[in-house]
């Protein structure tokens, strides 16, 4: 009768079943494409069972195997829920399951327990559903959508699954009511989670976009340059500042603080800090647990690489995640103070390729525990901290050789206004001179200052020191010169004026050497003065030696009260007078040899018919292929006087 | 946990006519006499040679000022006639001197070292009684000018050696500038 009955119900709702089952199972195997967690394979497989079954049920409609395949189901729906990390839960499906289908097919095939109902047993199939129930979802604490999806679902699977078995029981399971309203309904709960897993999976979306987002927004006001026109330490403390800041912000840490590796050792040091910041480490016993004295500790620490929980992150390169530090054992006891102790700690080394430049250290102690998200939020700012340290490292480090070179650009620049730019002929005598500066140095001085038509004060002289602080020296020395020149003082007076006007002027070394000759170009008649300065060469035409003429004596600068005397020389014609700084005779070659004064006399008697500008030249040129490639330590000059044949 | 640096061995004036310290290749040259009043300008055109690089160079003006004080005052006792010799060579990383006077040499090399010594000791052990007697070191030729420190804070500055030749009148030093750089290259394998 019942089999009869079934099979006239059976055309139409049949199709319904299938086709929603059928309907689901492909979404299911469409959207499982994406998903990592296996959730949607397993409710395909779900789904697909559920076709067989209603197809064979279509085939045999006989109640007894339509109730064993409804434990099956429900068994595969309970593990689907809490598989794989259901454990026990599973035990008891297979054994509950298991018992109710041998008992229903021993029934059915042997008569067995006749007035045993097996409508009595299809509930068994309710006891892993609500086991699984009562246990904790699986789900909880899942962010991937296929585990969050269950987690939603499983009220409503668990209404559908009674309401199934229940209008099974009242309608008769092969009535129209219950194949051809209830069971579709209850296949509908799966083309629902399909669709509610979609919406989660776009979910996700919107909040990874709005992670990402902000994100991009700390990263932004991390980068963001503060105030312009800072320069040096000051712009690399301002910036390690307003970094801290931003990092401890936007990963909501009450403590914070930043450890650079210094500069010319391998410690560590504490550079910024933000807010309350418990130390991490070990303090010293005998440290007084007061706030200031903490943190001046703190400020002038050193800590080495590898030591202590800062010390793992540097050691390693890897990031550290301290959820709570009571748990943790590494985690150092400074006091009972509250400030001395934090609740939860992220330290991320601040790393540049493979160079470790630092550890950023983020502490909680009252508002709960860091999460994940903080922990990555963290990891992400360090990374593009570290960037922007280094650049500001690369930056001072460039602006340190800009400044360098725009001392020595100033100081030549100081040097060539001062040397004279034309040394014109006069009477009978004609000029050369010449000043090779070594870079940075430019401390050679050379000037012709012609009071007379017949008469000039030749100088030559070098500052001691270098670059501009050289080159004031250098203005002050040719002012005088400049001004008194033009009286009719002797040559040594002239020295012992200028050594006065440049003694104790200003708190700067001040030192110079310097050869003045004072030449009467009606007569040839000169009068050489000396302030320690290299020693005149006059070529002797007649005898065509090298003379040389020194006079004792300390520099300009040493002593106000110093008096300075003067020789008498007198040029012939022919004869040529070569004045010349130390950076000549001391220029060295590869062997570590100096030029010397006689190969100075040599290359002078050489070049003795050249032209007095190419004299000079020549001169400088014989030294400098002397050198070679040695670099060249000081400014060489050589200043040359002809007298005509 | 924190670097200490009282740890260090007591370091010590080392006679060695055979340091590599001597090796006077490819270093620029000078000869200065016994002035005392030109101390000074002999070494601003010694220290002119330096790089630009050289970070504290003011200190290490008035390291060389010291030495060549030394030789002059204690060495050639302000003999004009007597010669200073000085070898020099610097570079970003190093400061290399040798100085030469023509004086009797160091005669107190040792007592000197026993006297940094005991002081070291003193500091160590907290001993500020005992080291009230080691403040300066006083030799027999020292005047109130001599400040008596200037050996204690060589000895400090010169951290690449300070050595004496057997005569103990010239004297070689070392000062070693650390290279610059940014962070440590991180040990391991690491991504």
């Amino acid at each position: 009768m019942l089999s009869e009955s079934l099979s006239q119900t059976q055309g139409g709702p049949s199709l319904v079943k299938v086709a929603l089952a059928l309907v689901s199972f492909l979404l299911f195997m469409s959207l499982r494409r994406k998903e990592t967690e296996g959730v949607l394979t397993r409710y395909a497989v779900f789904a697909a069972f559920l076709i067989i079954r209603d197809c064979v049920f279509w085939l045999f409609p006989i109640p007894d195997l339509y109730r064993i395949s409804d434990l099956v189901v429900f068994a595969m729906l309970a593990s689907i829920s809490v598989a794989p990390r259901g454990d026990w839960v599973l035990w008891i499906t297979i054994v509950a399951d298991g018992a109710a289908i041998v008992l229903i097919g021993f029934k059915a095939a042997f008569g067995i327990a006749p007035g045993f109902p097996s409508e009595i047993l299809r509930y068994v199939a309710l006891v892993p559903i609500v086991v699984a129930a009562l246990k904790s979802s699986p789900a909880e604490g899942e962010s991937a959508p296929g585990w969050k999806v269950i987690g939603r679902m499983r009220s409503v699977m668990a209404a559908a699954s009674i309401v199934y078995l229940l209008a099974g029981s009242a309608l008769g399971i092969g009535s129209f009511w219950f194949q051809g309203i209830v069971i579709p309904l209850c296949y509908s709960c799966l083309i629902l989670l399909s669709f509610l897993y979609m919406k989660i999976v776009e979910e996700n979306l919107v909040s990874a976009v709005n992670y990402y987002e902000e994100s991009v927004d700390s990263l932004y006001e991390l980068l963001l340059p503060s105030e312009e026109g800072k320069s040096g330490a000051v712009a690399m403390q301002d910036a390690l500042d307003s970094m801290i800041r931003v990092i401890a912000e936007r990963t909501g840490a009450e403590g914070a603080a930043i450890l650079l590796v210094e500069e010319f050792e391998e410690v560590l040091a504490l550079r910024a800090m933000h807010g309350s910041f418990a130390p991490p480490f070990k303090l010293p016993e005998s440290l007084p647990r007061t706030e200031e004295r903490v943190t001046s500790f703190l400020r002038h620490a050193r800590f080495k690489l590898g030591e202590g929980l800062l010390g793992l992150v540097t050691g390693t390169g890897k990031p550290l995640f301290i959820a709570d530090a009571l748990l943790d054992q590494r985690v150092p006891r400074n006091g009972e103070e509250a400030w001395l102790s934090f609740s939860s700690l992220i330290a991320c080394p601040l790393l540049v390729r493979d160079r470790i430049i630092g550890v950023l250290a983020l502490e909680r102690s009252k508002d709960g525990a860091f999460t994940e998200s903080d922990f990555d939020r963290a990891k992400l700012l360090s990374s593009f901290g570290s960037i922007a340290i280094a650049n500001i490292f690369s930056f001072l480090e460039a602006a340190e050789k800009s400044d360098i070179e725009r001392e020595a650009t100033l100081a030549e620049g100081i040097q060539n206004t001062l040397l004279p730019k034309r040394l014109p002929p006069i009477g009978e005598f004609t000029f050369g001179a010449m000043t090779l500066a070594a870079r940075g140095v430019c401390s050679d001085y050379y000037d012709i200052i012609q009071t007379r038509p017949d008469r000039a004060v030749i100088a030559v002289g070098d500052v001691a020191g270098k670059g501009v602080a050289a080159g004031i020296i250098m203005v002050m020395i040719s002012s005088i010169l400049h001004l008194i020149t033009n009286s009719t003082k002797d040559t040594a007076t002239l020295m012992t004026w200028v050594n006065r006007g440049i003694t104790g002027q200003m708190d700067l070394d001040h030192f110079a050497t310097l050869g003045l000759v004072t030449a009467d170009f009606s007569t040839g008649l000169l009068e050489f003065s000396n302030a320690s300065h290299q020693p005149i060469l006059i070529y002797r035409r007649d005898s065509e030696a090298v003379e040389t003429v020194d006079m004792k004596s300390i520099p300009i600068g040493v002593e106000r009260g110093t008096g300075y005397s003067a020789k008498g020389l007198r040029l012939h014609s022919g004869d040529i007078l070569l004045m010349h700084t130390d950076g000549v005779v001391e220029a060295m070659n590869e062997q570590g040899k100096q030029f010397g004064r006689k190969n100075l006399a040599n290359a002078l008697s050489r070049c003795r018919d050249l032209p007095a500008k190419e004299m000079a030249e020549a001169i400088l040129g014989e030294v400098q292929d002397f050198s070679g490639k040695t670099r060249q330590h000081d400014d060489e000059t050589v200043l040359v006087m002809k007298a005509k044949l | 946990m924190r670097a200490e640096a009282s740890k260090n061995k007591v370091k010590k004036i080392l006679v060695d006519e055979n340091s590599p310290l001597f090796d006077k290749t490819n270093m620029l040259h000078k000869e200065f006499p016994s002035d005392f009043r030109q101390i000074r300008y002999f070494t601003l055109l010694i220290v002119q040679t330096a790089p630009p690089d050289i970070k504290d160079v003011n200190l290490l003006e008035q390291q060389i000022s010291e030495i060549i004080k030394n030789a002059v005052k204690h060495g050639n006792k302000c003999n004009m006639e007597k010669k200073v010799r000085v070898w020099y060579s610097f570079s970003p990383e190093h400061a290399h001197l040798i100085v030469e006077d023509e004086g009797e040499g160091f005669k107190d090399l040792e007592k000197w070292n026993s006297f940094n010594r005991t002081r070291q000791e003193c500091l160590e052990k907290q001993n500020f009684e005992a080291l009230a007697e080691y403040v300066s070191y006083r030799g027999a030729a020292a005047d109130d000018n001599d400040g008596g420190n200037a050996l204690f804070a060589a000895l400090e500055y010169w951290d690449g050696g300070f050595v004496f030749n057997q005569k103990r009148n010239c004297v070689a030093m070392l000062k070693k500038f650390p290279k610059r750089r940014l962070g440590v290259q991180v040990d391991g394998d690491n991504s």
